[in-house]
Protein backbone atom coordinates (compact mmCIF):
# COMPACT_ATOMS: atom_id res chain seq x y z
CA UNK A 1 0.00 0.00 0.00
CA UNK A 2 2.65 2.74 0.61
CA UNK A 3 4.19 2.18 -2.98
CA UNK A 4 0.53 3.15 -4.14
CA UNK A 5 1.08 6.42 -1.75
CA UNK A 6 3.82 7.23 -3.93
CA UNK A 7 2.64 7.20 -6.59
CA UNK A 8 0.49 9.83 -8.52
CA UNK A 9 -3.02 10.25 -9.27
CA UNK A 10 -2.96 10.00 -12.63
CA UNK A 11 -0.79 6.39 -12.34
CA UNK A 12 -3.10 5.65 -9.46
CA UNK A 13 -6.18 6.02 -12.03
CA UNK A 14 -4.36 3.87 -14.51
CA UNK A 15 -4.37 1.10 -12.07
CA UNK A 16 -8.17 1.35 -11.33
CA UNK A 17 -8.71 1.16 -14.71
CA UNK A 18 -7.33 -2.38 -14.19
CA UNK A 19 -9.23 -2.55 -11.42
CA UNK A 20 -7.02 -2.09 -8.41
CA UNK A 21 -9.41 -1.41 -5.26
CA UNK A 22 -5.82 -0.65 -3.44
CA UNK A 23 -5.13 2.00 -6.21
CA UNK A 24 -9.09 3.54 -6.18
CA UNK A 25 -8.51 3.44 -1.82
CA UNK A 26 -5.53 6.04 -2.05
CA UNK A 27 -7.13 8.30 -4.11
CA UNK A 28 -10.01 7.98 -1.90
CA UNK A 29 -8.38 9.04 1.14
CA UNK A 30 -6.22 11.79 -1.13
CA UNK A 31 -9.86 13.43 -1.74
CA UNK A 32 -12.41 12.59 -0.42
CA UNK A 33 -12.66 15.48 1.90
CA UNK A 34 -12.71 17.68 -0.97
CA UNK A 35 -15.39 15.95 -1.97
CA UNK A 36 -17.22 16.05 1.13
CA UNK A 37 -16.64 19.33 1.64
CA UNK A 38 -18.39 20.03 -1.35
CA UNK A 39 -21.16 17.92 -1.11
CA UNK A 40 -22.11 18.91 2.14
CA UNK A 41 -21.62 23.04 1.48
CA UNK A 42 -23.85 21.81 -1.55
CA UNK A 43 -26.66 19.96 0.17
CA UNK A 44 -26.35 20.85 3.62
CA UNK A 45 -26.71 17.78 5.42
CA UNK A 46 -24.62 15.13 6.87
CA UNK A 47 -27.26 11.97 5.01
CA UNK A 48 -27.17 13.78 1.94
CA UNK A 49 -23.46 14.36 1.56
CA UNK A 50 -22.89 10.89 2.23
CA UNK A 51 -24.88 9.97 -0.28
CA UNK A 52 -23.40 12.32 -2.77
CA UNK A 53 -19.81 11.23 -2.38
CA UNK A 54 -20.33 7.72 -1.72
CA UNK A 55 -22.27 7.85 -5.40
CA UNK A 56 -19.66 10.52 -6.59
CA UNK A 57 -16.74 7.50 -5.71
CA UNK A 58 -18.39 4.69 -6.80
CA UNK A 59 -18.64 6.22 -10.32
CA UNK A 60 -14.96 6.96 -10.33
CA UNK A 61 -14.53 3.67 -9.38
CA UNK A 62 -16.60 2.26 -12.45
CA UNK A 63 -15.93 4.85 -15.29
CA UNK A 64 -12.07 5.71 -14.03
CA UNK A 65 -11.04 4.72 -17.64
CA UNK A 66 -12.83 8.24 -19.40
CA UNK A 67 -11.00 10.10 -16.83
CA UNK A 68 -8.42 12.35 -19.68
CA UNK A 69 -5.83 13.92 -17.67
CA UNK A 70 -5.09 16.06 -20.26
CA UNK A 71 -8.40 17.88 -19.36
CA UNK A 72 -7.69 18.58 -15.74
CA UNK A 73 -6.29 17.12 -12.46
CA UNK A 74 -7.89 14.32 -10.79
CA UNK A 75 -8.89 16.34 -8.09
CA UNK A 76 -10.79 18.23 -9.97
CA UNK A 77 -12.52 15.56 -12.23
CA UNK A 78 -13.49 14.50 -8.66
CA UNK A 79 -14.84 17.83 -7.53
CA UNK A 80 -16.67 17.71 -11.12
CA UNK A 81 -18.00 14.67 -10.14
CA UNK A 82 -19.67 15.10 -6.80
CA UNK A 83 -20.73 19.01 -7.79
CA UNK A 84 -22.87 16.85 -10.45
CA UNK A 85 -24.15 14.15 -8.06
CA UNK A 86 -25.16 17.00 -5.97
CA UNK A 87 -27.33 19.30 -8.02
CA UNK A 88 -29.03 16.00 -9.26
CA UNK A 89 -29.48 15.65 -5.43
CA UNK A 90 -30.75 19.18 -4.80
CA UNK A 91 -33.18 19.35 -8.01
CA UNK A 92 -34.47 15.54 -7.59
CA UNK A 93 -36.02 15.94 -3.95
CA UNK A 94 -36.50 18.72 -1.48
CA UNK A 95 -33.14 18.85 -0.34
CA UNK A 96 -32.92 22.40 -0.79
CA UNK A 97 -35.77 22.80 1.49
CA UNK A 98 -34.33 20.20 3.75
CA UNK A 99 -31.18 22.55 4.09
CA UNK A 100 -33.00 25.53 4.72
CA UNK A 101 -34.78 23.72 7.78
CA UNK A 102 -31.66 21.85 8.74
CA UNK A 103 -30.68 21.92 12.28
CA UNK A 104 -27.09 20.79 11.71
CA UNK A 105 -24.56 23.63 12.61
CA UNK A 106 -21.24 24.19 13.19
CA UNK A 107 -21.21 21.08 15.44
CA UNK A 108 -21.11 19.29 11.93
CA UNK A 109 -18.14 21.41 10.53
CA UNK A 110 -14.98 20.12 12.40
CA UNK A 111 -11.68 19.87 10.34
CA UNK A 112 -10.00 17.60 8.69
CA UNK A 113 -7.31 15.94 10.29
CA UNK A 114 -4.77 15.78 7.10
CA UNK A 115 -1.55 18.46 7.33
CA UNK A 116 0.53 16.74 5.15
CA UNK A 117 2.51 19.19 2.91
CA UNK A 118 -0.14 18.15 -0.23
CA UNK A 119 -3.04 19.01 2.28
CA UNK A 120 -1.09 22.16 2.90
CA UNK A 121 -0.93 23.45 -0.89
CA UNK A 122 -4.61 22.64 -1.39
CA UNK A 123 -5.56 24.95 1.61
CA UNK A 124 -3.69 27.25 -0.46
CA UNK A 125 -5.54 26.29 -3.93
CA UNK A 126 -8.57 26.83 -1.55
CA UNK A 127 -7.48 30.30 -0.04
CA UNK A 128 -7.10 31.33 -3.65
CA UNK A 129 -10.36 29.98 -4.95
CA UNK A 130 -11.81 32.22 -1.91
CA UNK A 131 -9.92 35.28 -2.54
CA UNK A 132 -10.96 35.44 -6.25
CA UNK A 133 -14.58 34.53 -5.68
CA UNK A 134 -13.72 37.61 -2.89
CA UNK A 135 -12.74 40.14 -5.92
CA UNK A 136 -16.18 39.67 -8.19
CA UNK A 137 -18.73 42.07 -7.63
CA UNK A 138 -21.26 41.19 -5.26
CA UNK A 139 -23.96 40.55 -7.68
CA UNK A 140 -21.95 38.48 -9.58
CA UNK A 141 -20.52 36.68 -6.37
CA UNK A 142 -24.09 36.12 -5.80
CA UNK A 143 -25.35 34.48 -8.97
CA UNK A 144 -22.11 31.97 -8.76
CA UNK A 145 -23.07 30.79 -4.90
CA UNK A 146 -26.58 30.23 -6.09
CA UNK A 147 -25.76 28.29 -9.44
CA UNK A 148 -22.73 26.49 -7.86
CA UNK A 149 -23.15 26.20 -4.64
CA UNK A 150 -26.84 25.54 -4.27
CA UNK A 151 -27.61 24.42 -7.42
CA UNK A 152 -30.47 26.73 -8.91
CA UNK A 153 -30.64 27.53 -12.76
CA UNK A 154 -30.74 30.15 -14.20
CA UNK A 155 -34.19 30.71 -14.49
CA UNK A 156 -34.84 30.23 -10.69
CA UNK A 157 -31.84 32.60 -9.90
CA UNK A 158 -33.80 35.43 -11.74
CA UNK A 159 -37.10 34.49 -9.75
CA UNK A 160 -35.34 34.83 -6.41
CA UNK A 161 -33.30 38.08 -7.48
CA UNK A 162 -36.74 39.57 -9.12
CA UNK A 163 -33.85 40.28 -12.31
CA UNK A 164 -34.43 39.16 -16.39
CA UNK A 165 -32.80 35.85 -17.32
CA UNK A 166 -31.50 37.62 -19.57
CA UNK A 167 -29.29 39.80 -16.47
CA UNK A 168 -28.72 36.56 -14.67
CA UNK A 169 -26.97 34.62 -17.83
CA UNK A 170 -25.02 37.76 -18.53
CA UNK A 171 -23.20 38.12 -14.81
CA UNK A 172 -22.83 34.60 -14.95
CA UNK A 173 -20.49 34.98 -17.98
CA UNK A 174 -18.84 37.87 -16.50
CA UNK A 175 -18.03 36.18 -13.28
CA UNK A 176 -16.38 33.24 -14.88
CA UNK A 177 -14.67 34.93 -16.90
CA UNK A 178 -13.09 37.39 -14.17
CA UNK A 179 -12.47 34.28 -11.99
CA UNK A 180 -11.11 32.94 -15.11
CA UNK A 181 -8.40 35.82 -14.86
CA UNK A 182 -7.71 35.67 -10.94
CA UNK A 183 -7.15 31.86 -11.08
CA UNK A 184 -5.40 32.21 -14.00
CA UNK A 185 -1.94 30.32 -12.21
CA UNK A 186 -3.97 27.72 -10.15
CA UNK A 187 -5.50 27.01 -13.54
CA UNK A 188 -2.14 26.39 -15.57
CA UNK A 189 -0.47 24.63 -12.37
CA UNK A 190 -3.83 22.30 -13.16
CA UNK A 191 -3.36 21.43 -16.45
CA UNK B 1 -15.06 36.09 -28.92
CA UNK B 2 -17.49 38.77 -30.37
CA UNK B 3 -21.07 39.82 -29.48
CA UNK B 4 -21.65 39.28 -33.42
CA UNK B 5 -20.34 35.50 -33.25
CA UNK B 6 -22.96 33.56 -31.82
CA UNK B 7 -26.47 34.56 -29.98
CA UNK B 8 -25.77 31.49 -27.64
CA UNK B 9 -22.54 32.57 -25.91
CA UNK B 10 -24.46 34.06 -22.36
CA UNK B 11 -25.47 30.05 -23.09
CA UNK B 12 -21.91 28.97 -22.29
CA UNK B 13 -21.58 29.97 -18.59
CA UNK B 14 -24.73 29.07 -17.82
CA UNK B 15 -24.15 25.12 -18.82
CA UNK B 16 -20.74 24.96 -17.23
CA UNK B 17 -22.31 26.20 -14.08
CA UNK B 18 -25.21 23.31 -14.88
CA UNK B 19 -27.45 26.49 -14.42
CA UNK B 20 -29.75 25.79 -17.43
CA UNK B 21 -33.49 24.39 -17.56
CA UNK B 22 -33.27 20.83 -18.80
CA UNK B 23 -34.85 21.94 -21.99
CA UNK B 24 -32.37 24.63 -22.61
CA UNK B 25 -29.29 22.10 -21.90
CA UNK B 26 -30.71 19.74 -24.36
CA UNK B 27 -30.80 22.26 -27.20
CA UNK B 28 -27.55 23.40 -26.27
CA UNK B 29 -25.90 20.08 -26.14
CA UNK B 30 -27.09 20.04 -30.19
CA UNK B 31 -25.85 23.57 -30.66
CA UNK B 32 -22.55 22.45 -29.14
CA UNK B 33 -22.31 19.83 -32.26
CA UNK B 34 -22.21 22.84 -34.66
CA UNK B 35 -20.48 26.04 -32.87
CA UNK B 36 -16.87 25.81 -32.83
CA UNK B 37 -17.55 29.64 -30.55
CA UNK B 38 -19.14 28.20 -28.35
CA UNK B 39 -17.22 25.21 -27.66
CA UNK B 40 -14.34 26.82 -26.63
CA UNK B 41 -16.10 29.32 -24.34
CA UNK B 42 -17.21 26.23 -22.46
CA UNK B 43 -13.99 24.82 -22.75
CA UNK B 44 -12.72 27.75 -20.92
CA UNK B 45 -15.15 28.05 -18.69
CA UNK B 46 -15.68 24.76 -17.41
CA UNK B 47 -12.16 24.49 -16.76
CA UNK B 48 -12.59 28.18 -14.32
CA UNK B 49 -15.96 25.79 -12.80
CA UNK B 50 -14.34 22.96 -12.23
CA UNK B 51 -11.74 24.75 -9.76
CA UNK B 52 -15.01 26.06 -7.24
CA UNK B 53 -15.52 23.45 -5.29
CA UNK B 54 -11.75 23.66 -4.22
CA UNK B 55 -12.74 26.61 -1.93
CA UNK B 56 -14.90 25.32 0.23
CA UNK B 57 -13.68 24.90 3.98
CA UNK B 58 -12.69 21.26 4.99
CA UNK B 59 -14.78 19.08 6.49
CA UNK B 60 -13.82 15.77 7.50
CA UNK B 61 -16.31 12.77 5.69
CA UNK B 62 -16.89 9.91 8.38
CA UNK B 63 -14.72 6.49 7.84
CA UNK B 64 -18.10 4.99 7.79
CA UNK B 65 -18.57 6.20 4.92
CA UNK B 66 -15.27 4.93 3.26
CA UNK B 67 -15.67 1.76 4.93
CA UNK B 68 -19.27 1.39 2.70
CA UNK B 69 -17.65 2.46 -0.15
CA UNK B 70 -14.63 0.06 0.47
CA UNK B 71 -16.78 -2.86 1.20
CA UNK B 72 -18.89 -2.40 -2.58
CA UNK B 73 -15.03 -1.56 -4.64
CA UNK B 74 -13.44 -4.50 -3.11
CA UNK B 75 -17.04 -6.68 -4.05
CA UNK B 76 -16.80 -5.15 -7.82
CA UNK B 77 -12.80 -6.13 -7.88
CA UNK B 78 -13.55 -9.01 -6.93
CA UNK B 79 -15.84 -9.55 -9.71
CA UNK B 80 -13.47 -8.12 -12.38
CA UNK B 81 -10.97 -10.24 -11.20
CA UNK B 82 -13.18 -13.19 -11.69
CA UNK B 83 -13.88 -11.90 -14.67
CA UNK B 84 -10.51 -11.74 -16.29
CA UNK B 85 -9.55 -10.94 -19.75
CA UNK B 86 -14.14 -10.37 -20.34
CA UNK B 87 -13.92 -7.79 -18.07
CA UNK B 88 -14.04 -4.04 -19.53
CA UNK B 89 -10.94 -2.66 -18.23
CA UNK B 90 -7.97 -2.13 -19.91
CA UNK B 91 -5.30 -5.30 -19.22
CA UNK B 92 -1.69 -3.34 -19.03
CA UNK B 93 -1.66 -3.04 -14.62
CA UNK B 94 -3.42 -6.28 -14.83
CA UNK B 95 -0.81 -8.50 -13.61
CA UNK B 96 -0.05 -6.76 -10.44
CA UNK B 97 -3.76 -5.02 -10.38
CA UNK B 98 -3.83 -9.17 -9.36
CA UNK B 99 -1.32 -9.55 -7.07
CA UNK B 100 -2.34 -6.45 -5.39
CA UNK B 101 -6.37 -7.78 -5.03
CA UNK B 102 -4.86 -11.09 -4.36
CA UNK B 103 -3.22 -9.58 -1.05
CA UNK B 104 -6.29 -7.58 -0.72
CA UNK B 105 -8.30 -10.49 -0.11
CA UNK B 106 -5.73 -13.42 1.30
CA UNK B 107 -7.19 -12.66 4.94
CA UNK B 108 -9.92 -14.44 3.43
CA UNK B 109 -10.04 -18.92 4.15
CA UNK B 110 -9.44 -20.44 0.82
CA UNK B 111 -12.68 -21.71 0.30
CA UNK B 112 -14.47 -18.35 1.64
CA UNK B 113 -12.71 -16.64 -1.69
CA UNK B 114 -13.20 -19.07 -3.68
CA UNK B 115 -17.06 -18.66 -2.69
CA UNK B 116 -16.88 -14.98 -3.22
CA UNK B 117 -15.39 -15.09 -6.74
CA UNK B 118 -17.71 -17.95 -7.56
CA UNK B 119 -20.65 -15.48 -6.73
CA UNK B 120 -19.97 -13.72 -10.07
CA UNK B 121 -22.15 -16.08 -12.19
CA UNK B 122 -21.03 -13.93 -15.54
CA UNK B 123 -17.30 -12.61 -16.34
CA UNK B 124 -18.67 -9.09 -16.61
CA UNK B 125 -17.56 -5.24 -16.07
CA UNK B 126 -19.62 -3.34 -13.84
CA UNK B 127 -20.20 0.12 -15.03
CA UNK B 128 -22.01 3.02 -13.43
CA UNK B 129 -23.91 5.95 -14.22
CA UNK B 130 -22.54 8.89 -16.04
CA UNK B 131 -22.91 12.03 -16.51
CA UNK B 132 -22.92 14.65 -19.46
CA UNK B 133 -21.17 17.27 -20.10
CA UNK B 134 -22.21 20.38 -18.84
CA UNK B 135 -23.35 18.62 -16.07
CA UNK B 136 -21.41 15.44 -16.85
CA UNK B 137 -19.44 13.43 -14.58
CA UNK B 138 -16.51 14.34 -16.99
CA UNK B 139 -16.36 17.85 -15.90
CA UNK B 140 -16.31 19.03 -19.68
CA UNK B 141 -17.87 19.13 -23.14
CA UNK B 142 -18.89 15.64 -24.68
CA UNK B 143 -17.41 14.78 -28.10
CA UNK B 144 -20.17 14.96 -30.94
CA UNK B 145 -20.30 11.55 -31.05
CA UNK B 146 -21.35 11.04 -27.54
CA UNK B 147 -23.77 14.24 -27.64
CA UNK B 148 -27.39 12.96 -26.91
CA UNK B 149 -29.61 12.80 -30.12
CA UNK B 150 -32.68 11.54 -29.12
CA UNK B 151 -34.41 10.88 -25.53
CA UNK B 152 -36.69 7.96 -25.61
CA UNK B 153 -39.25 7.85 -22.48
CA UNK B 154 -39.65 4.44 -20.99
CA UNK B 155 -41.57 2.03 -19.18
CA UNK B 156 -40.70 1.80 -15.57
CA UNK B 157 -42.23 -0.03 -12.73
CA UNK B 158 -44.03 1.76 -9.75
CA UNK B 159 -43.92 5.39 -9.60
CA UNK B 160 -40.46 5.71 -10.90
CA UNK B 161 -39.82 7.44 -14.55
CA UNK B 162 -37.02 6.35 -16.99
CA UNK B 163 -35.80 8.27 -19.97
CA UNK B 164 -32.86 6.60 -22.11
CA UNK B 165 -30.54 9.25 -24.20
CA UNK B 166 -29.24 8.04 -27.67
CA UNK B 167 -25.92 9.36 -29.18
CA UNK B 168 -24.65 9.41 -31.97
CA UNK B 169 -22.04 6.41 -31.14
CA UNK B 170 -24.97 3.88 -30.77
CA UNK B 171 -24.74 4.21 -27.07
CA UNK B 172 -28.07 4.40 -24.38
CA UNK B 173 -27.77 6.09 -20.98
CA UNK B 174 -30.29 5.60 -18.75
CA UNK B 175 -31.94 8.33 -16.70
CA UNK B 176 -33.66 7.30 -13.71
CA UNK B 177 -35.64 8.97 -11.03
CA UNK B 178 -37.21 7.30 -8.16
CA UNK B 179 -36.46 3.95 -8.94
CA UNK B 180 -36.18 1.20 -5.78
CA UNK B 181 -33.47 -0.47 -4.70
CA UNK B 182 -33.18 -4.16 -6.22
CA UNK B 183 -33.91 -6.89 -3.81
CA UNK B 184 -31.12 -7.22 -1.18
CA UNK B 185 -27.80 -8.96 -2.58
CA UNK B 186 -29.65 -8.13 -5.71
CA UNK B 187 -28.03 -5.64 -8.65
CA UNK B 188 -29.89 -4.32 -11.90
CA UNK B 189 -28.99 -5.82 -15.27
CA UNK B 190 -29.38 -4.84 -18.18
CA UNK B 191 -30.42 -6.47 -21.39
CA UNK B 192 -30.64 -5.97 -24.62
CA UNK B 193 -33.47 -7.09 -26.25
CA UNK B 194 -32.97 -8.24 -30.58
CA UNK B 195 -35.01 -8.16 -33.48
CA UNK B 196 -37.11 -11.41 -33.08
CA UNK B 197 -37.47 -10.24 -29.46
CA UNK B 198 -34.29 -12.69 -28.04
CA UNK B 199 -32.20 -11.11 -25.10
CA UNK B 200 -28.26 -11.10 -24.39
CA UNK B 201 -26.93 -9.96 -21.42
CA UNK B 202 -24.79 -6.62 -20.96
CA UNK B 203 -22.39 -5.99 -18.73
CA UNK B 204 -23.87 -3.06 -17.13
CA UNK B 205 -24.68 -3.68 -13.45
CA UNK B 206 -25.73 -0.93 -11.04
CA UNK B 207 -27.61 -0.12 -8.37
CA UNK B 208 -29.52 3.12 -7.23
CA UNK B 209 -28.87 5.44 -4.43
CA UNK B 210 -31.32 5.63 -1.47
CA UNK B 211 -33.25 8.60 -4.03
CA UNK B 212 -33.67 5.54 -6.59
CA UNK B 213 -31.90 8.58 -8.92
CA UNK B 214 -28.82 8.16 -11.52
CA UNK B 215 -27.41 7.78 -14.66
CA UNK B 216 -26.36 4.54 -16.01
CA UNK B 217 -24.44 3.98 -19.37
CA UNK B 218 -25.02 0.80 -21.53
CA UNK B 219 -21.77 -0.75 -21.66
CA UNK B 220 -22.37 -2.23 -24.91
CA UNK B 221 -23.34 -0.27 -28.45
CA UNK B 222 -27.28 -0.56 -29.09
CA UNK B 223 -26.68 -0.72 -32.75
CA UNK B 224 -29.56 -3.09 -34.18
CA UNK B 225 -30.73 -3.77 -30.59
CA UNK B 226 -34.72 -3.24 -30.05
CA UNK B 227 -34.97 -2.73 -26.36
CA UNK B 228 -33.20 -2.28 -23.85
CA UNK B 229 -34.47 -4.24 -20.54
CA UNK B 230 -33.66 -4.15 -17.07
CA UNK B 231 -34.22 -7.02 -14.26
CA UNK B 232 -32.99 -7.71 -11.07
CA UNK B 233 -30.42 -10.16 -11.07
CA UNK B 234 -28.25 -11.88 -8.45
CA UNK B 235 -24.97 -9.68 -7.50
CA UNK B 236 -22.60 -10.48 -10.20
CA UNK B 237 -25.12 -10.59 -12.79
CA UNK B 238 -27.08 -13.35 -14.64
CA UNK B 239 -26.85 -14.95 -18.46
CA UNK B 240 -30.27 -15.26 -19.29
CA UNK B 241 -33.12 -13.04 -17.10
CA UNK B 242 -34.55 -14.39 -13.93
CA UNK B 243 -35.83 -11.22 -12.14
CA UNK B 244 -38.56 -9.23 -13.14
CA UNK B 245 -38.33 -6.53 -15.58
CA UNK B 246 -38.15 -3.39 -14.06
CA UNK B 247 -37.93 -1.05 -16.86
CA UNK B 248 -38.64 -0.99 -20.50
CA UNK B 249 -36.83 0.98 -22.77
CA UNK B 250 -38.04 0.27 -26.72
CA UNK B 251 -35.24 1.98 -29.27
Amino acid sequence: MEWLRSLADEDLMQLMRGGDAAAFEVVYDRHATAAFSLAYRMVGTRNAAEDVVQEAFLSLWRSGARYDRTRGSVRTWVLGIVHNRAIDALRRATVHDKRRASDEGLEERFEAPERTDVEVARRSEAREVREALGVLPDEQRRVIELAYFSGYTHTEIAELLALPVGTIKGRMRLALQKLRVELGSSLEASR
Amino acid sequence: MTDERCPHRDDAAAWALRALDAHEADAFRLHLESCTDCRAEVAELTEVVAHLGSGVEPVAPPPALKARIMAEVDREAALLAAAGPEADRPTVPARRARRDRRARWSWLPRPALVGALGAALLAVGVVAGTQLGGGGDDGGTRPAAQAALRTLPATVTGAATARVELTADRSATFDLRGLAAPPRGQVYQVWLQRPDGSVRPSHTLFTVPSDGATRVRVAEPVAGVKALLVTNEPSGGSRQPTGDVAITAPL
